[in-house]
Protein backbone atom coordinates (compact mmCIF):
# COMPACT_ATOMS: atom_id res chain seq x y z
CA UNK A 1 0.00 0.00 0.00
CA UNK A 2 1.92 3.60 -0.80
CA UNK A 3 0.34 5.38 1.98
CA UNK A 4 2.18 2.51 4.31
CA UNK A 5 4.90 3.14 2.04
CA UNK A 6 4.97 6.70 2.37
CA UNK A 7 4.84 6.70 6.35
CA UNK A 8 7.56 4.29 6.54
CA UNK A 9 9.86 6.62 4.41
CA UNK A 10 8.91 9.63 6.23
CA UNK A 11 9.55 8.10 9.41
CA UNK A 12 12.95 7.12 8.47
CA UNK A 13 13.96 10.47 6.88
CA UNK A 14 13.03 11.90 10.33
CA UNK A 15 14.81 9.71 11.91
CA UNK A 16 18.23 9.98 9.78
CA UNK A 17 17.83 14.05 9.73
CA UNK A 18 17.74 13.77 13.25
CA UNK A 19 20.67 11.75 13.93
CA UNK A 20 22.93 13.17 11.25
CA UNK A 21 24.35 15.89 13.72
CA UNK A 22 25.17 13.63 16.20
CA UNK A 23 26.57 11.30 14.04
CA UNK A 24 29.02 14.10 12.91
CA UNK A 25 30.29 14.45 16.38
CA UNK A 26 31.23 10.94 16.61
CA UNK A 27 32.49 11.14 13.56
CA UNK A 28 34.63 14.17 14.41
CA UNK A 29 35.16 13.13 17.80
CA UNK A 30 37.37 9.71 15.74
CA UNK A 31 39.07 11.53 12.95
CA UNK A 32 42.24 12.80 13.29
CA UNK A 33 42.24 16.46 13.34
CA UNK A 34 44.35 17.25 10.21
CA UNK A 35 41.46 15.72 7.96
CA UNK A 36 38.66 18.27 9.80
CA UNK A 37 40.06 20.57 6.55
CA UNK A 38 39.01 19.34 4.00
CA UNK A 39 36.98 21.47 1.47
CA UNK A 40 34.25 19.03 0.34
CA UNK A 41 32.26 16.06 1.06
CA UNK A 42 34.85 13.48 0.71
CA UNK A 43 36.72 14.80 3.07
CA UNK A 44 33.27 13.99 5.63
CA UNK A 45 34.66 10.08 5.89
CA UNK A 46 37.81 9.51 7.70
CA UNK A 47 40.32 8.13 6.53
CA UNK A 48 41.33 6.25 9.45
CA UNK A 49 40.17 6.19 12.98
CA UNK A 50 41.76 7.69 16.20
CA UNK A 51 41.57 8.23 19.79
CA UNK A 52 43.94 10.92 20.08
CA UNK A 53 41.70 13.55 20.44
CA UNK A 54 40.17 12.18 23.47
CA UNK A 55 43.88 11.50 24.93
CA UNK A 56 44.20 15.32 23.94
CA UNK A 57 41.11 16.51 26.14
CA UNK A 58 41.73 14.20 29.37
CA UNK A 59 45.55 15.33 29.09
CA UNK A 60 45.35 18.95 28.41
CA UNK A 61 42.11 20.00 30.46
CA UNK A 62 40.78 19.61 33.76
CA UNK A 63 38.01 16.91 32.22
CA UNK A 64 38.26 14.29 34.65
CA UNK A 65 37.28 16.75 37.33
CA UNK A 66 34.74 18.62 35.53
CA UNK A 67 33.32 15.45 35.28
CA UNK A 68 33.49 14.39 39.15
CA UNK A 69 31.63 17.89 39.76
CA UNK A 70 28.74 16.90 37.40
CA UNK A 71 28.25 13.90 38.50
CA UNK A 72 28.29 14.68 41.97
CA UNK A 73 25.59 17.76 41.68
CA UNK A 74 23.22 15.71 38.95
CA UNK A 75 23.40 12.84 41.79
CA UNK A 76 22.10 14.46 44.29
CA UNK A 77 19.72 16.76 41.98
CA UNK A 78 17.92 13.58 41.08
CA UNK A 79 17.96 12.02 44.65
CA UNK A 80 16.50 15.24 46.26
CA UNK A 81 14.17 15.55 43.67
CA UNK A 82 12.53 12.11 43.54
CA UNK A 83 11.93 12.15 47.31
CA UNK A 84 10.35 15.63 47.24
CA UNK A 85 8.20 15.11 44.50
CA UNK A 86 7.38 11.76 45.23
CA UNK A 87 5.81 13.10 48.41
CA UNK A 88 5.01 16.34 47.11
CA UNK A 89 3.09 15.32 44.39
CA UNK A 90 1.14 12.32 46.73
CA UNK A 91 0.11 15.34 49.21
CA UNK A 92 -1.20 16.88 45.64
CA UNK A 93 -3.30 14.21 44.22
CA UNK A 94 -5.05 12.53 47.42
CA UNK A 95 -4.26 14.04 51.03
CA UNK A 96 -6.81 17.36 51.09
CA UNK A 97 -4.61 20.33 52.90
CA UNK A 98 -4.95 24.26 52.76
CA UNK A 99 -4.56 25.93 49.39
CA UNK A 100 -4.19 22.32 48.02
CA UNK A 101 -6.20 23.65 44.91
CA UNK A 102 -4.05 26.59 44.32
CA UNK A 103 -0.96 24.66 44.14
CA UNK A 104 -1.93 21.69 41.90
CA UNK A 105 -2.71 24.14 39.58
CA UNK A 106 0.08 26.88 39.72
CA UNK A 107 2.88 24.55 40.09
CA UNK A 108 3.66 24.65 36.61
CA UNK A 109 3.28 28.53 36.57
CA UNK A 110 6.92 28.60 38.05
CA UNK A 111 8.01 27.84 34.20
CA UNK A 112 6.83 30.96 33.23
CA UNK A 113 9.89 32.60 34.85
CA UNK A 114 13.24 32.74 32.84
CA UNK A 115 16.30 31.68 34.20
CA UNK A 116 18.13 34.90 33.28
CA UNK A 117 15.95 36.49 35.72
CA UNK A 118 16.17 34.42 38.65
CA UNK A 119 19.98 33.89 38.72
CA UNK A 120 20.80 37.38 39.94
CA UNK A 121 18.47 37.73 43.01
CA UNK A 122 19.48 33.98 43.47
CA UNK A 123 22.96 34.72 43.18
CA UNK A 124 22.95 37.41 45.58
CA UNK A 125 20.71 35.40 48.16
CA UNK A 126 22.77 32.30 48.45
CA UNK A 127 25.86 35.13 48.93
CA UNK A 128 24.50 36.25 52.15
CA UNK A 129 23.66 32.84 52.98
CA UNK A 130 27.22 31.44 52.13
CA UNK A 131 25.57 29.46 49.41
CA UNK A 132 27.39 30.85 46.67
CA UNK A 133 30.02 29.42 44.62
CA UNK A 134 29.06 26.08 46.21
CA UNK A 135 27.84 22.55 44.41
CA UNK A 136 25.29 22.61 47.62
CA UNK A 137 23.71 25.79 46.32
CA UNK A 138 24.24 25.17 43.02
CA UNK A 139 22.05 22.10 43.66
CA UNK A 140 19.47 23.80 45.42
CA UNK A 141 19.00 25.97 42.72
CA UNK A 142 18.44 22.82 40.16
CA UNK A 143 15.64 22.00 42.66
CA UNK A 144 14.06 24.68 41.37
CA UNK A 145 14.03 23.80 37.54
CA UNK A 146 13.06 20.24 38.51
CA UNK A 147 10.79 20.65 41.20
CA UNK A 148 7.94 21.95 39.51
CA UNK A 149 7.86 19.48 36.49
CA UNK A 150 8.44 16.37 39.07
CA UNK A 151 5.43 17.19 41.27
CA UNK A 152 3.39 17.96 38.69
CA UNK A 153 3.79 14.75 36.72
CA UNK A 154 4.07 12.87 39.72
CA UNK A 155 0.38 14.35 40.72
CA UNK A 156 -0.84 13.24 37.36
CA UNK A 157 0.65 9.44 37.97
CA UNK A 158 -1.31 9.43 41.52
CA UNK A 159 -4.22 10.79 40.35
CA UNK A 160 -4.20 7.94 37.54
CA UNK A 161 -3.98 4.84 40.31
CA UNK A 162 -7.11 3.84 41.73
CA UNK A 163 -8.40 5.13 45.23
CA UNK A 164 -9.38 1.80 45.91
CA UNK A 165 -5.72 0.76 46.38
CA UNK A 166 -5.11 2.78 49.50
CA UNK A 167 -8.47 2.35 50.52
CA UNK A 168 -8.24 -1.42 50.47
CA UNK A 169 -5.25 -1.13 52.41
CA UNK A 170 -6.49 1.71 55.30
CA UNK A 171 -9.50 -1.09 55.81
CA UNK A 172 -6.68 -3.62 56.62
CA UNK A 173 -5.08 -1.53 58.98
CA UNK A 174 -2.60 -0.03 57.67
CA UNK A 175 -1.52 3.59 58.42
CA UNK A 176 -2.12 6.46 55.92
CA UNK A 177 1.98 6.45 55.85
CA UNK A 178 2.31 3.02 55.25
CA UNK A 179 -0.42 2.38 52.87
CA UNK A 180 1.70 5.28 50.19
CA UNK A 181 5.07 3.65 51.25
CA UNK A 182 3.75 -0.37 50.49
CA UNK A 183 0.97 0.23 48.00
CA UNK A 184 0.83 3.51 45.93
CA UNK A 185 5.01 3.47 46.13
CA UNK A 186 5.79 0.35 43.94
CA UNK A 187 3.27 1.42 41.77
CA UNK A 188 4.87 4.96 40.99
CA UNK A 189 8.02 3.38 39.54
CA UNK A 190 7.64 4.22 36.16
CA UNK A 191 6.75 7.95 37.09
CA UNK A 192 9.85 8.34 39.76
CA UNK A 193 11.94 7.10 36.75
CA UNK A 194 10.37 9.61 34.21
CA UNK A 195 11.14 12.43 36.93
CA UNK A 196 14.71 11.19 38.15
CA UNK A 197 15.85 11.09 34.26
CA UNK A 198 14.52 14.35 33.82
CA UNK A 199 15.95 15.86 36.59
CA UNK A 200 19.40 14.18 35.51
CA UNK A 201 19.50 15.98 32.38
CA UNK A 202 18.35 18.74 33.91
CA UNK A 203 21.82 19.44 36.96
CA UNK A 204 24.10 17.95 33.76
CA UNK A 205 23.35 19.76 31.06
CA UNK A 206 22.96 23.06 32.81
CA UNK A 207 24.83 25.72 31.40
CA UNK A 208 23.83 29.71 32.74
CA UNK A 209 23.81 28.79 36.53
CA UNK A 210 26.90 26.76 36.75
CA UNK A 211 28.53 29.64 35.30
CA UNK A 212 27.33 32.17 37.51
CA UNK A 213 27.80 29.72 40.69
CA UNK A 214 30.94 28.40 40.23
CA UNK A 215 33.24 30.56 39.73
CA UNK A 216 36.88 28.04 40.56
CA UNK A 217 38.20 25.85 38.09
CA UNK A 218 38.43 23.20 40.60
CA UNK A 219 34.62 23.22 41.41
CA UNK A 220 33.01 23.56 37.74
CA UNK A 221 30.63 21.19 35.85
CA UNK A 222 31.40 20.06 32.59
CA UNK A 223 29.01 22.34 30.63
CA UNK A 224 30.95 25.42 31.77
CA UNK A 225 34.14 23.79 32.13
CA UNK A 226 34.19 22.12 28.53
CA UNK A 227 33.44 25.90 26.91
CA UNK A 228 35.98 27.57 29.02
CA UNK A 229 38.90 24.93 28.15
CA UNK A 230 37.75 24.35 24.66
CA UNK A 231 35.53 26.59 22.77
CA UNK A 232 38.08 29.65 22.77
CA UNK A 233 37.97 32.70 20.22
CA UNK A 234 40.51 31.24 17.95
CA UNK A 235 39.39 27.58 16.73
CA UNK A 236 41.82 25.33 15.26
CA UNK A 237 41.15 21.85 13.88
CA UNK A 238 42.73 20.66 17.60
CA UNK A 239 40.26 22.42 19.03
CA UNK A 240 37.48 21.62 17.36
CA UNK A 241 38.46 17.64 17.20
CA UNK A 242 39.18 17.90 20.97
CA UNK A 243 35.87 19.90 21.30
CA UNK A 244 33.86 16.97 19.89
CA UNK A 245 35.73 14.24 21.60
CA UNK A 246 34.85 16.16 25.11
CA UNK A 247 30.97 16.56 23.67
CA UNK A 248 30.94 12.57 22.97
CA UNK A 249 32.32 11.85 26.73
CA UNK A 250 29.76 14.58 28.27
CA UNK A 251 27.22 12.81 26.61
CA UNK A 252 27.77 9.70 27.15
CA UNK A 253 26.55 9.15 30.51
CA UNK A 254 22.92 11.05 29.70
CA UNK A 255 22.30 9.14 27.25
CA UNK A 256 22.72 5.82 29.09
CA UNK A 257 20.54 7.61 31.67
CA UNK A 258 18.04 7.83 28.84
CA UNK A 259 18.34 4.66 27.19
CA UNK A 260 17.84 2.97 30.25
CA UNK A 261 15.17 4.98 30.82
CA UNK A 262 13.53 4.80 28.10
CA UNK A 263 10.53 2.66 28.35
CA UNK A 264 9.44 4.59 31.70
CA UNK A 265 9.72 7.55 30.46
CA UNK A 266 7.08 7.34 27.60
CA UNK A 267 5.09 5.52 30.60
CA UNK A 268 5.82 8.19 33.06
CA UNK A 269 4.80 11.01 30.69
CA UNK A 270 1.63 9.56 29.43
CA UNK A 271 0.36 8.64 32.78
CA UNK A 272 1.21 12.03 34.18
CA UNK A 273 0.51 14.38 31.44
CA UNK A 274 -2.63 13.20 30.82
CA UNK A 275 -5.48 12.52 33.16
CA UNK A 276 -8.23 10.15 32.80
CA UNK B 1 -9.97 11.08 43.19
CA UNK B 2 -9.74 11.96 46.96
CA UNK B 3 -10.18 9.56 49.47
CA UNK B 4 -12.95 9.94 51.82
CA UNK B 5 -11.71 11.69 54.88
CA UNK B 6 -14.22 10.15 57.26
CA UNK B 7 -13.11 6.52 56.53
CA UNK B 8 -9.33 7.24 56.94
CA UNK B 9 -9.53 9.47 59.98
CA UNK B 10 -11.83 6.24 62.07
CA UNK B 11 -9.33 3.98 61.29
CA UNK B 12 -6.31 6.22 62.23
CA UNK B 13 -7.52 6.82 65.41
CA UNK B 14 -8.24 3.34 65.76
CA UNK B 15 -4.69 2.37 65.09
CA UNK B 16 -3.45 5.49 67.65
CA UNK B 17 -5.22 3.01 70.15
CA UNK B 18 -3.91 -0.06 69.83
CA UNK B 19 -0.66 0.90 69.16
CA UNK B 20 0.42 2.22 72.63
CA UNK B 21 -0.75 -1.03 74.13
CA UNK B 22 2.41 -2.65 72.08
CA UNK B 23 5.78 -1.08 73.56
CA UNK B 24 7.73 1.92 73.07
CA UNK B 25 6.56 3.97 69.88
CA UNK B 26 7.26 7.20 68.87
CA UNK B 27 5.31 10.34 70.72
CA UNK B 28 1.53 9.89 70.33
CA UNK B 29 1.66 13.81 68.72
CA UNK B 30 3.59 12.90 65.62
CA UNK B 31 1.70 9.47 64.94
CA UNK B 32 -1.23 11.51 64.64
CA UNK B 33 0.06 13.80 62.32
CA UNK B 34 1.40 11.27 60.27
CA UNK B 35 -1.38 9.32 60.52
CA UNK B 36 -4.42 12.34 60.01
CA UNK B 37 -4.80 12.94 56.28
CA UNK B 38 -4.39 16.51 56.66
CA UNK B 39 -1.36 16.00 58.50
CA UNK B 40 0.77 13.37 56.45
CA UNK B 41 -0.26 15.99 53.24
CA UNK B 42 1.66 18.89 55.03
CA UNK B 43 4.25 16.91 55.57
CA UNK B 44 4.97 16.08 52.26
CA UNK B 45 4.26 18.96 50.83
CA UNK B 46 6.55 21.05 53.51
CA UNK B 47 10.30 20.71 52.02
CA UNK B 48 8.71 21.11 48.53
CA UNK B 49 7.17 24.15 49.14
CA UNK B 50 9.83 25.51 51.73
CA UNK B 51 12.22 25.58 48.40
CA UNK B 52 9.83 26.61 45.62
CA UNK B 53 8.97 29.68 47.71
CA UNK B 54 12.74 30.15 49.00
CA UNK B 55 14.64 29.59 45.82
CA UNK B 56 11.94 30.80 43.41
CA UNK B 57 9.19 33.33 45.07
CA UNK B 58 11.40 35.09 46.79
CA UNK B 59 13.89 35.88 44.59
CA UNK B 60 11.13 36.65 42.12
CA UNK B 61 9.96 39.50 44.33
CA UNK B 62 13.49 40.36 45.40
CA UNK B 63 13.57 41.14 40.93
CA UNK B 64 10.49 42.88 40.97
CA UNK B 65 11.94 45.14 43.75
CA UNK B 66 14.77 46.06 41.91
CA UNK B 67 13.17 46.57 38.92
CA UNK B 68 12.23 50.01 40.58
CA UNK B 69 15.10 50.94 41.72
CA UNK B 70 18.38 52.21 40.19
CA UNK B 71 20.91 49.56 40.98
CA UNK B 72 24.42 48.36 40.21
CA UNK B 73 25.03 44.26 39.80
CA UNK B 74 28.44 45.10 41.30
CA UNK B 75 27.90 47.70 43.99
CA UNK B 76 23.70 46.58 45.03
CA UNK B 77 23.59 48.61 48.07
CA UNK B 78 23.57 52.27 46.57
CA UNK B 79 19.88 52.03 45.42
CA UNK B 80 17.92 54.64 44.63
CA UNK B 81 14.39 54.46 43.58
CA UNK B 82 13.18 55.62 40.70
CA UNK B 83 9.88 54.55 40.56
CA UNK B 84 8.56 53.23 36.57
CA UNK B 85 12.07 54.51 35.01
CA UNK B 86 13.66 51.55 34.41
CA UNK B 87 10.04 50.15 32.49
CA UNK B 88 10.07 53.58 30.99
CA UNK B 89 13.58 53.47 29.54
CA UNK B 90 13.25 50.02 28.29
CA UNK B 91 10.10 49.93 26.18
CA UNK B 92 10.86 52.80 24.61
CA UNK B 93 14.00 52.20 23.76
CA UNK B 94 15.08 50.89 20.31
CA UNK B 95 16.42 47.71 21.23
CA UNK B 96 13.42 46.56 23.12
CA UNK B 97 10.72 46.67 19.97
CA UNK B 98 13.32 44.43 18.00
CA UNK B 99 14.29 41.66 20.51
CA UNK B 100 10.12 41.38 21.00
CA UNK B 101 9.84 40.87 17.26
CA UNK B 102 12.70 38.30 17.47
CA UNK B 103 11.54 36.49 20.67
CA UNK B 104 8.00 36.42 18.58
CA UNK B 105 9.71 35.34 15.75
CA UNK B 106 11.79 32.81 17.04
CA UNK B 107 8.84 31.39 19.52
CA UNK B 108 6.00 30.99 17.01
CA UNK B 109 8.08 29.65 14.14
CA UNK B 110 9.83 27.06 16.53
CA UNK B 111 6.31 25.95 18.23
CA UNK B 112 4.59 25.86 14.86
CA UNK B 113 7.37 23.64 13.20
CA UNK B 114 7.43 21.23 16.18
CA UNK B 115 3.75 20.61 15.94
CA UNK B 116 3.37 20.16 13.46
CA UNK B 117 6.46 17.29 12.46
CA UNK B 118 6.28 16.14 15.63
CA UNK B 119 2.23 15.77 15.42
CA UNK B 120 3.05 14.25 11.72
CA UNK B 121 5.64 12.26 13.17
CA UNK B 122 3.56 10.51 15.71
CA UNK B 123 0.58 10.02 13.40
CA UNK B 124 2.91 8.37 10.62
CA UNK B 125 4.52 6.29 13.14
CA UNK B 126 1.60 5.01 14.86
CA UNK B 127 0.78 1.94 13.42
CA UNK B 128 3.51 -0.41 13.69
CA UNK B 129 6.61 -0.94 11.36
CA UNK B 130 9.74 -2.75 11.57
CA UNK B 131 12.82 -0.72 12.59
CA UNK B 132 9.82 1.69 14.69
CA UNK B 133 11.80 1.41 17.73
CA UNK B 134 14.72 2.42 16.37
CA UNK B 135 13.75 5.13 14.30
CA UNK B 136 11.89 6.56 17.37
CA UNK B 137 15.31 6.07 19.29
CA UNK B 138 17.23 8.26 16.48
CA UNK B 139 14.20 10.62 17.13
CA UNK B 140 14.64 11.01 20.45
CA UNK B 141 19.03 11.53 20.61
CA UNK B 142 19.08 15.61 20.51
CA UNK B 143 16.77 15.12 24.16
CA UNK B 144 20.06 14.04 26.17
CA UNK B 145 22.42 16.50 24.40
CA UNK B 146 23.20 18.85 26.57
CA UNK B 147 22.39 22.56 25.44
CA UNK B 148 26.43 23.54 24.99
CA UNK B 149 27.01 20.62 22.96
CA UNK B 150 24.36 20.79 20.46
CA UNK B 151 25.10 24.28 19.87
CA UNK B 152 28.97 23.93 19.54
CA UNK B 153 28.34 20.83 17.17
CA UNK B 154 26.05 23.11 14.90
CA UNK B 155 28.53 25.67 15.07
CA UNK B 156 30.83 23.31 13.36
CA UNK B 157 28.20 21.49 11.32
CA UNK B 158 27.41 25.29 9.83
CA UNK B 159 30.68 26.53 9.66
CA UNK B 160 31.43 28.49 6.03
CA UNK B 161 34.66 26.64 4.90
CA UNK B 162 34.67 22.90 7.25
CA UNK B 163 30.69 22.53 8.01
CA UNK B 164 28.94 19.30 6.55
CA UNK B 165 26.18 21.20 5.73
CA UNK B 166 27.99 23.82 3.47
CA UNK B 167 30.16 20.68 2.10
CA UNK B 168 26.55 19.25 0.90
CA UNK B 169 25.08 22.61 -0.44
CA UNK B 170 27.95 22.82 -2.03
CA UNK B 171 27.72 19.62 -4.28
CA UNK B 172 24.34 19.94 -4.77
CA UNK B 173 23.92 24.06 -5.76
CA UNK B 174 27.30 25.40 -5.60
CA UNK B 175 26.39 27.69 -3.03
CA UNK B 176 28.22 28.18 0.11
CA UNK B 177 25.92 30.06 3.37
CA UNK B 178 27.55 31.81 6.29
CA UNK B 179 24.46 30.82 8.26
CA UNK B 180 25.88 32.15 11.31
CA UNK B 181 27.31 35.02 9.99
CA UNK B 182 24.56 36.20 7.97
CA UNK B 183 22.08 38.62 9.10
CA UNK B 184 19.00 37.41 6.91
CA UNK B 185 20.39 33.87 7.52
CA UNK B 186 21.15 34.16 11.57
CA UNK B 187 17.43 33.64 12.27
CA UNK B 188 16.75 30.75 9.98
CA UNK B 189 19.65 28.58 11.79
CA UNK B 190 18.93 29.48 15.01
CA UNK B 191 15.35 28.62 14.45
CA UNK B 192 16.36 24.63 12.95
CA UNK B 193 18.59 24.12 15.47
CA UNK B 194 16.12 25.12 18.60
CA UNK B 195 13.34 22.72 16.51
CA UNK B 196 16.21 20.24 16.05
CA UNK B 197 16.99 19.75 19.62
CA UNK B 198 13.46 20.24 21.20
CA UNK B 199 11.35 17.96 18.68
CA UNK B 200 12.14 15.12 20.66
CA UNK B 201 10.57 16.13 24.20
CA UNK B 202 7.30 17.14 21.46
CA UNK B 203 7.05 14.35 19.79
CA UNK B 204 7.60 11.77 23.28
CA UNK B 205 4.89 13.96 24.52
CA UNK B 206 2.83 13.87 21.42
CA UNK B 207 3.02 10.25 20.60
CA UNK B 208 1.83 9.69 24.48
CA UNK B 209 -1.36 11.62 23.75
CA UNK B 210 -1.90 9.65 20.42
CA UNK B 211 -1.77 5.95 22.31
CA UNK B 212 -4.03 7.08 24.79
CA UNK B 213 -6.78 8.35 22.00
CA UNK B 214 -9.53 5.43 23.13
CA UNK B 215 -9.44 2.07 20.32
CA UNK B 216 -13.22 1.75 20.58
CA UNK B 217 -13.73 5.69 19.13
CA UNK B 218 -11.40 4.86 16.21
CA UNK B 219 -12.94 1.31 15.38
CA UNK B 220 -16.87 3.01 15.61
CA UNK B 221 -15.51 5.85 13.03
CA UNK B 222 -13.70 3.17 11.06
CA UNK B 223 -17.48 0.88 10.66
CA UNK B 224 -19.14 4.42 9.55
CA UNK B 225 -17.14 4.46 6.82
CA UNK B 226 -14.87 7.36 8.03
CA UNK B 227 -11.60 8.34 6.10
CA UNK B 228 -7.93 8.48 7.32
CA UNK B 229 -8.79 12.80 7.18
CA UNK B 230 -12.19 12.52 9.05
CA UNK B 231 -10.49 10.33 11.43
CA UNK B 232 -7.84 13.01 11.89
CA UNK B 233 -10.30 15.53 12.44
CA UNK B 234 -13.35 14.10 14.47
CA UNK B 235 -11.85 11.33 16.08
CA UNK B 236 -8.15 11.89 17.11
CA UNK B 237 -7.16 15.92 17.13
CA UNK B 238 -9.97 16.21 19.52
CA UNK B 239 -9.10 13.62 22.30
CA UNK B 240 -5.79 14.75 22.15
CA UNK B 241 -6.87 18.32 22.38
CA UNK B 242 -5.52 18.53 26.26
CA UNK B 243 -2.09 16.95 24.88
CA UNK B 244 -1.52 19.38 21.82
CA UNK B 245 -2.78 22.49 24.25
CA UNK B 246 -0.28 21.33 26.83
CA UNK B 247 2.44 20.88 24.21
CA UNK B 248 2.39 24.20 23.00
CA UNK B 249 1.75 26.19 26.23
CA UNK B 250 4.91 24.58 27.28
CA UNK B 251 7.00 24.91 24.56
CA UNK B 252 5.48 28.41 24.07
CA UNK B 253 6.93 29.15 27.43
CA UNK B 254 10.38 27.27 27.08
CA UNK B 255 10.74 28.95 23.58
CA UNK B 256 10.24 32.73 24.86
CA UNK B 257 12.40 32.00 27.79
CA UNK B 258 15.02 30.15 25.86
CA UNK B 259 19.01 32.22 26.92
CA UNK B 260 21.56 29.16 26.50
CA UNK B 261 20.84 28.11 22.79
CA UNK B 262 20.85 31.26 21.05
CA UNK B 263 23.28 32.88 23.47
CA UNK B 264 25.94 30.40 22.70
CA UNK B 265 24.92 29.62 18.80
CA UNK B 266 24.89 33.20 18.01
CA UNK B 267 25.37 35.46 21.28
CA UNK B 268 22.15 37.57 19.98
CA UNK B 269 24.26 38.46 16.47
CA UNK B 270 25.17 39.07 13.87
CA UNK B 271 24.73 42.70 15.05
CA UNK B 272 21.29 42.40 16.86
CA UNK B 273 19.60 39.32 14.07
CA UNK B 274 18.79 37.03 16.73
CA UNK B 275 18.66 39.52 19.73
CA UNK B 276 16.05 37.89 21.90
CA UNK B 277 14.49 39.27 25.32
CA UNK B 278 16.45 36.77 27.33
CA UNK B 279 19.90 38.08 25.84
CA UNK B 280 18.62 41.90 26.37
CA UNK B 281 18.25 40.60 29.80
CA UNK B 282 21.74 38.87 30.31
CA UNK B 283 23.52 41.84 28.72
CA UNK B 284 21.89 44.30 30.48
CA UNK B 285 22.76 42.71 33.90
CA UNK B 286 26.16 41.09 33.21
CA UNK B 287 27.34 43.50 30.34
CA UNK B 288 25.56 46.52 31.86
CA UNK B 289 25.62 46.50 34.83
CA UNK B 290 22.28 47.70 35.28
CA UNK B 291 20.28 45.55 37.77
CA UNK B 292 17.08 47.66 37.97
CA UNK B 293 16.99 47.79 34.08
CA UNK B 294 17.82 43.87 33.56
CA UNK B 295 14.65 42.73 36.37
CA UNK B 296 12.34 45.24 34.60
CA UNK B 297 12.86 43.47 30.98
CA UNK B 298 12.74 40.22 33.28
CA UNK B 299 9.34 41.90 35.02
CA UNK B 300 8.04 42.67 31.20
CA UNK B 301 9.06 38.79 29.89
CA UNK B 302 7.28 37.45 33.14
CA UNK B 303 3.81 39.52 31.85
CA UNK B 304 3.78 38.19 28.30
CA UNK B 305 4.36 34.95 29.87
CA UNK B 306 1.89 34.99 32.33
CA UNK B 307 -1.10 35.52 29.86
CA UNK B 308 -0.39 32.38 28.45
CA UNK B 309 0.35 30.68 31.75
CA UNK B 310 -3.65 31.62 32.70
CA UNK B 311 -4.81 30.59 29.76
CA UNK B 312 -2.85 27.49 30.47
CA UNK B 313 -4.75 27.22 34.13
CA UNK B 314 -8.76 28.00 32.45
CA UNK B 315 -7.42 25.27 29.90
CA UNK B 316 -6.35 22.53 32.62
CA UNK B 317 -9.40 23.20 34.66
CA UNK B 318 -11.85 23.14 31.22
CA UNK B 319 -10.51 20.03 30.30
CA UNK B 320 -10.16 18.43 34.02
CA UNK B 321 -14.15 19.04 33.58
CA UNK B 322 -14.64 17.09 30.47
CA UNK B 323 -13.25 14.20 31.42
CA UNK B 324 -14.32 14.02 35.46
Amino acid sequence: MPERWARVVVAWVAGLLWFLPVAWIVITALSPSEELLGRGLSSVIPTSLTLENFNFVLDRTNYSTYFQNSLLVAAATVILTVLLSCTGGYALARLPFPGQGLLGHGTLLAYTVPKALLVVPIFTIFVGLQLANSKTGLTITYLTFTLPFAIWLMKGFYEGLPAELEEAALIDGASRFRAFRSVILPLAVPGIAAVAVFSFLLAWNDYLFALVFLIEEESRTLPVGVSASLHVNTMSADLWSALMAASVMSAIPVFIVFLAAQRFLVQGMAAGSVKG
Amino acid sequence: MKIGTRTSRKVASAQGQNSSERGPTPPAAILRVLNSVRGLGLVFVLPALVIIFGVIVYPLLHAVRSSFYDVDLRSQSDATFVGLDNYRSVLTSEDFPLALTNSVVLTVTTVVLELVIGLGLALAMHKHFRGRGLVRSLLVLPWPLPSFIAAFAWIWLLDYNFGLINHLTDALFNQRVAWLGGESTAMVAVIAVNVWKTLPWSFVTLTAGLSLVPTELLEASRMDGAGKLQELRHVILPSMRSVIIVVVLLRTIWTFNEFEMVYLLTGGGPGRATYVLPIALFETAFVGFDLGRASAIGVIILCILAVFGSVYLRQETRGRDQHA
